[in-house]
């Protein structure tokens, strides 16, 4: 469990998050949307400890991570994961590689029984048979599936992706939408996605906070969203140019 | 105005001065502490060692060369308005290669070589988030990319400058035989080296060596907003560390002269 009790964040006069109060529950799937630039980013950068906020606090599982220092992040960090947007694959190791190396250098693995347990993660994401290619070689959301496959050998309890389906097409998203219910539904994840993808966001969450303006301006399920009468969330689930809503 | 205007700009622009170096003391000791807890693998410090010194020996080699020839003509056309006796042009350039412009031109052309690309790699691994992730996977950053750096540009410092000073020399000692008749015996005279200047040599060495990459690294850390940034990063790492370089070259070169007479 994510906790945010009036976490204020700004970037010299930009105030990015102002007093955001928000509790992200275990074993679901929350999307975190809003337009680009709103601090979505900056929002789930303080559940891993590369951000803290200016006032407020952020507790994860209970305990206060406000005022940690990087050796106490470290075993918070094993539970919770973040994968970024852009791949942050190595380019000259194989995926089977790639993915087993955090097993190496964290977990102490063989390099052989590292390079098994790689094959079983990447069968997880449907990717064994391209197991000895390298990540050029490969399709731009087999590689955010690598990188998913990779954040999952350290056994996280949760996984934060931002921005997952952004840049794929309409078939790779739904490939990796597929990927981030599995994680869910059948390995039991907690799982937070960053998006401004509509599609993907109805198809999967369970719950959905939606940013504007440095506060959470909306936040409930699917069906509540639909359902808002804020003219700014009908303006942004509708996908229209003009509107009340200020970029 | 408000009076307090002037005083509080004052103190705002000192606070902004005293951020880089602060900033650099910390990656320093970060670096340092990293070092002793857990030294990087050699072949990754080898290749670093190799990566740094394929960088700039071309280059240490054309400008000191050039500049050990240029003393000594210069060095023989002061010497003859006095009286036309160049028995001590090779030892005094010895001398001043050895403890001021060997050091001193060498970690210049290493900062423009080898610092900017530190900053840059670093910047760039900064602005495509991959030092964000290292850290979310618990892999610390300093560990990692600058402490093999650190140890690897303070020997390659080292070794640079003793081949830049072998090289000036070398090419003065040419000039001064083809151009002015200097024997080679009298040109290679150790007379004017004495233990102080050797020691002068070294700390500069050794404080170049360290400073250097610590200075890019810190650059590199603070691109933001793209490849711009990482070309700010460069430019702003060039231009630190040479004045760092240039600045410790007068604070060693005065404690030592105080210490010494
Ligand atoms: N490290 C930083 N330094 C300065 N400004 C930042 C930094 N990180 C984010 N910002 C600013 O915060 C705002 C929100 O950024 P971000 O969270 O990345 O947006 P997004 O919602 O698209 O993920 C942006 O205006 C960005 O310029
Ligand atoms: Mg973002």
């Amino acid at each position: 469990m994510i906790e945010y009790r009036g976490v204020s964040r700004s970037f010299g006069p930009k105030v990015v998050l102002d007093r955001v109060d928000l509790v992200i529950r275990d074993r679901e799937i929350t999307y975190v949307i809003g337009a680009s630039g709103t601090g979505k980013s900056v929002l789930v950068k303080h559940a891993v400890g590369l951000l803290s906020p200016d006032s407020g606090r952020v507790l994860v599982d209970g305990t206060d991570v406000t005022d940690f220092t990087e050796d106490q992040w470290r075993p918070v960090r094993r539970r919770c994961v973040l994968v970024f947007q852009a791949s942050t694959l190595f380019d000259s190791m194989t995926l089977r590689d790639n993915v087993a190396l955090p097993m190496r250098i964290h977990g102490k693995v063989p390099r052989h029984e590292a390079r098994d347990l790689a094959t079983g993660y990447l069968e997880a994401v449907g990717l064994a048979s391209k197991a000895d290619m390298m990540p050029a070689e490969v399709a731009p959301s087999e590689r955010k599936q690598v990188s998913i496959a990779r954040a999952l050998t350290l056994s996280p309890e949760c996984l934060i992706l931002d921005e997952p389906t952004t840049g794929l097409d309409v078939v790779a998203g739904a490939m990796v939408d597929r990927l981030i219910a599995h994680l869910a539904r059948d390995l039991g994840k907690t799982v937070i996605v960053v998006s401004h993808d509509l599609r993907s966001i109805f198809g999967v969450a369970d719950r959905i906070v939606f940013l504007y303006k440095a506060a959470v301006r909306l936040d409930g399920p699917p069906a509540a969203f639909r359902a808002s009468t804020d003219p700014v969330v009908r303006q942004f689930v509708g996908g229209e140019p003009t509107g009340p809503m200020e970029t | 105005m408000e009076l307090t205007a002037i005083p509080r700009a004052v103190g705002a622009f000192v606070l902004s001065a005293a951020e880089p170096p602060r900033a650099w003391a910390v990656l320093l000791s970060r670096s340092a502490r990293a070092l002793v807890r857990r030294p990087p693998p050699r072949d990754r410090l080898l290749s670093q060692m190799f990566d740094i010194g394929n960088r700039s020996v071309v280059f240490v080699a054309i400008t000191l060369g050039f500049l050990g020839a240029i003393s000594v003509f210069q060095g023989v056309m002061q010497a003859s308005r006095v009286l036309p006796d160049y028995s001590m042009v090779g030892a005094t350039l010895i001398n001043v290669m050895t403890r001021e412009f060997g050091p001193t031109i060498t970690a210049l052309m290493i900062a423009t070589r080898v610092g900017t690309g530190i900053a840059a790699e670093i910047g760039s691994m900064v602005v495509t988030d991959q030092v964000e992730a290292m850290k979310v996977s618990n892999t610390d950053p300093v560990e990692y990319l600058v402490a093999p750096r650190v140890l690897a540009c303070l020997v390659m410092t080292f070794v640079l400058t003793v081949f830049a000073v072998l090289v000036a020399v070398a090419a003065g000692a040419l000039v001064g035989y083809l151009r002015f008749q200097i024997g080679f015996a009298t040109f290679f005279s150790m007379r004017l080296v004495d233990w102080a200047d050797l020691w002068e040599g070294l700390v500069k060495c050794a404080a170049y060596g360290v400073a250097i990459p610590v200075i890019a690294a810190e650059s590199g850390f603070r691109a933001s907003g793209g490849s711009e940034g990482v070309g700010w990063a460069t430019t702003r790492s060039v231009v630190n560390a040479s004045f760092a370089v240039i600045f410790m070259d007068f604070i060693i070169a005065s404690v030592i002269y105080l210490v010494t007479g």
